[in-house]
């Protein structure tokens, strides 16, 4: 269930999906997703190991057929992207290991060759500047480097739309700060619409505009990072009111005393459920990492 | 630990694959010694016997006894007491009971127990060493056997039986479990004693290709190229020419993203990669040469002739063998969806679907191609040059013709997401060597053309033909069916 689920602009919006499920050998590991980026916006793609993000990713931009639905980048069907809308796009897989037979400087150079708005001063100061060695094989990197030298080489390109996956995974604090300040800056001053994934909650926090929950292949939450505490809420029902629980919610507890707790948001009214005003209930307002745990939980 | 535990260490310390190889080749070797018994003089065939069982020690002292280094590692890094004490008794009572239960046999059947207890701690020892040594010097120790033969003449080598024979096999040993001693120290005590590499140990490929489970698993299990590109040194490091790539030259630039066989190298950086492939074969056939003209007092070019049945069956193996690892290299590439395909997918100016599509099989297919036709040259002049006769012709022909088939057939299959399974890819690399191995055999070892044997021999060619015609066209049309042909075939 989407809390807020956006309309599904296909036709405007840089990055959509409609419908979408995939899955591997039996199992589904997305079910039904929609979801569209607003043009300049920095969504934070967020669930446990496993939930599915990268595969929502990578079916996002064609790199697999998903098994029911459709993907659209610039209005254009993911997977047959024309080299007007590939030159504005970038992506940057979780460990990159591509060309891991070149230099980081041959490498930024070759790929350089097929974008049009490459910025090579960027790409040869970001190198110095992240204190790479340029003429190292790509293979002889530490991850946190290689994952540098992508990020040098998805931001290099100029994009309109920027997929990160996982970005910082692999990032020491202080490069990680360094990435995310250069997000936020892209987002800001170039519009650039950017979609990132991640498990820290504090860096989403710091740059992203929007969150999206992915849990089970399911996108349960897609709103505002500032909207989330006003949207959702954590709602504990003694033992005698568990009865009276709303049906509907993002997750379910029951505790050993047979109290019950739930996350619950508001309707599209602006109202939270009946059983919040009950006496006795308790509706605690959740953090985004609260929030997170306790549907992941 | 009991004394049952220290002798089975080396057994279940060496991966899977090698444990039943070895007990494989102790029943082949146990066949061939009773053939002997059977077929052979009895005053002479505990001295044959005696080196059969010398041949397959070399290789039980390879596959049985170095993995136990493996163990002795886990054992120091796990701070698990006792385990590297027993990895070495386990070593040191396993191999004397390899060596002397056969020696008492056969002196019991009439040999010289000593002396073959000599040759077979001499085979037993190098086979140790070999596993034991760093990779880039454990390939001159299967050179020992013929090197000793070429300094026979030169030098004054006692042989087998004759007077200081075990004064020097003793001298060899030592030296050899002096050699054995020093790298089995020298991994325990490495910093990083699981790091691959051209200066670590043999046994440390054995592990890593014994998760090899399937074809994927056997293509997993050998290193990717980033991996083998950690493995070597520095001045190594591929020599790649970038010029020409870009939108302009998308077929080029293809050849640079799949990389491995197919990326384009600047003439220094070529030069090098066939100095290193081709050295070692010119050391061999330096070694035969010699040999030769040690035979025939001098060297002529007609020493050659008996010479090419040899280079012919080997060339088209190589030709095999190296089409095989080009497919390989690419199926790792169609597997990994974090690396070259991604990126690919979304590089702009690599043009529209068709054309990308000729362009993509072209960069694939060409230098592959290009080296089978080179070798199919040079085989097809050798064949002239040495009168070989047309069914050995013909076989010389066929096996390059068959390379390019494989090469074509599992491109395709790769490229159009319709791989075979692993047991399909496997049995059909196995069938294809089979098939290239006797057919090259058989015309190369008897060059008349016997009506049956070729009956058989263009059997299997066909069936083979048809099977990769086969392949091919399932692969063909996947690749028409798919979006675009980046698309992972890892799911």
């Amino acid at each position: 269930m989407n809390a807020q689920l956006r309309d599904f602009h296909a036709d405007t919006s840089p990055l959509a999906v409609h419908g979408l499920a995939h899955g591997y050998e039996g199992s589904n590991v997305l079910t039904g997703v929609d979801l569209a980026l607003a043009p300049g916006s920095v969504l934070g793609l967020i669930g446990r190991n496993g939930a599915g993000k990268s595969t929502l990713i990578r079916a996002m931009l064609g790199l697999l057929r998903p098994l029911a639905g459709e993907a659209r980048v610039f209005g254009e069907p993911a997977h047959a992207l024309p080299d007007a809308a590939k030159a504005r796009l970038a992506y940057v897989p979780q460990q990159p290991e591509a060309l891991a037979w070149l230099s980081a400087a041959q490498m930024l150079d070759y790929v350089g060759r097929f974008y049009p708005r490459w910025d090579e001063a960027f790409a040869r100061n970001t190198l110095a500047r992240w204190s790479i060695p340029a003429n190292k094989l790509l293979a002889k990197l530490s991850p946190g480097e290689r994952q540098r030298v992508d990020l040098i080489r998805a931001l290099a390109s100029q994009p309109d739309l920027l997929l990160l996956d996982e970005p910082a995974a692999a990032l020491d604090p202080v490069a990680r700060r360094e990435l995310l300040r250069e997000v936020a800056l892209r987002a800001g001053e170039a519009g650039t619409t950017v979609l990132f994934s991640t498990h820290i909650v504090s860096d989403l926090e710091r740059v992203a505009s929007e969150v999206a929950f992915l849990h089970r292949g399911r996108l349960l939450i897609h709103c505002g990072v500032d909207e989330t505490k006003e949207h959702y809420a954590r709602l504990w029902l003694p033992a005698r009111l568990s009865a009276a629980a709303p049906a509907q919610a993002l997750s379910r507890r029951r505790h050993e005393d047979g109290s019950v707790s739930l996350v619950v948001e508001r309707d599209a009214s602006g109202h939270w459920p009946e059983a919040a005003h009950l006496p006795g209930a308790r509706l605690d307002a959740l953090g985004l990492e609260d929030l997170f745990v306790e549907i992941a939980e | 630990m009991n004394a049952a535990t220290v002798l089975l260490s080396p057994w279940r310390a060496s991966p899977a694959w090698t444990r039943w190889g070895s007990v494989i080749l102790g029943a082949g070797l146990l066949l061939v010694t009773l053939l002997l018994a059977i077929f052979m003089r009895p005053d002479s065939w505990a001295m044959a016997a005696g080196s059969v069982v010398g041949f397959g020690e070399f290789f039980l002292g390879m596959f049985l006894l170095a993995p136990a280094l493996l163990l002795a590692v886990d054992g120091r890094q796990l701070r698990v007491p006792g385990l590297q004490r027993a990895a070495l008794a386990g070593v040191a009572w396993l191999g004397l009971g390899l060596i002397m239960v056969p020696a008492a046999l056969l002196r019991l059947a009439g040999g010289h127990g000593t002396v073959i207890a000599g040759l077979l701690a001499l085979a037993l020892c190098g086979g140790l060493l070999m596993g034991l040594l760093p990779r880039m010097l454990s390939a001159f120790v299967g050179l020992l056997p013929m090197t000793f033969n070429a300094l026979r003449p030169h030098v004054d080598l006692p042989a087998p039986g004759q007077p200081g024979f075990l004064t020097l096999v003793a001298a060899a040993v030592a030296s050899m479990l002096l050699l054995c001693a020093l790298c089995w120290w020298r991994q325990l005590r490495a910093a990083d004693p699981y790091r691959q590499g051209w200066m670590q140990p043999m046994v440390l490929q054995f592990r890593r290709a014994g998760r090899a489970g399937s074809w994927h698993g056997f293509a997993g299990g050998l290193p990717d190229s980033a991996q083998q590109i950690r493995q070597q040194p520095d001045w190594m490091r591929p020599m790649i020419d970038l010029g020409p790539s870009g939108p302009e030259r998308p077929r080029y630039s293809l050849r640079v993203a799949i990389g491995g066989m197919f990326v384009p190298m600047t003439f220094a950086g070529r030069a090098r990669q066939l100095a290193v492939a081709v050295l070692p074969s010119v050391l061999v056939i330096g070694l035969v040469l010699l040999q030769a003209g040690q035979r025939h007092g001098g060297f002529s070019w007609a020493m050659l002739t008996p010479w090419a049945g040899m280079f012919a069956w080997f060339g088209g193996f190589i030709g095999l063998l190296i089409v095989l690892l080009a497919v390989m290299q690419l199926g790792q590439r169609w597997q990994k969806d974090n690396a070259e395909l991604p990126l690919l997918a979304l590089l702009p100016g690599l043009g529209a679907p068709a054309r990308l599509r000729r362009d993509l099989l072209a960069a694939s297919l060409l230098p592959g191609a290009g080296v089978q036709l080179l070798l199919l040259a040079a085989l097809a002049a050798l064949a002239w040059y040495a009168h070989m006769g047309w069914p050995a012709v013909l076989a010389v022909l066929l096996a390059q013709a068959i390379g390019i088939g494989v090469l074509v057939a599992f491109t395709l299959a790769i490229i159009g997401g319709r791989p075979l399974p692993g047991w399909g890819t496997g049995t059909l690399s196995v069938a294809c060597f089979v098939v290239t191995a006797c057919g090259l055999s058989f015309a190369l070892l008897d060059r008349s053309a016997h009506g049956i044997l070729l009956l058989v021999a263009a059997s299997a060619w066909a069936v083979l033909a048809l099977v990769l015609a086969w392949l091919g066209w399932r692969g063909w049309r996947g690749l028409q069916d798919r979006p675009h042909p980046f698309l992972s075939n890892a799911g």
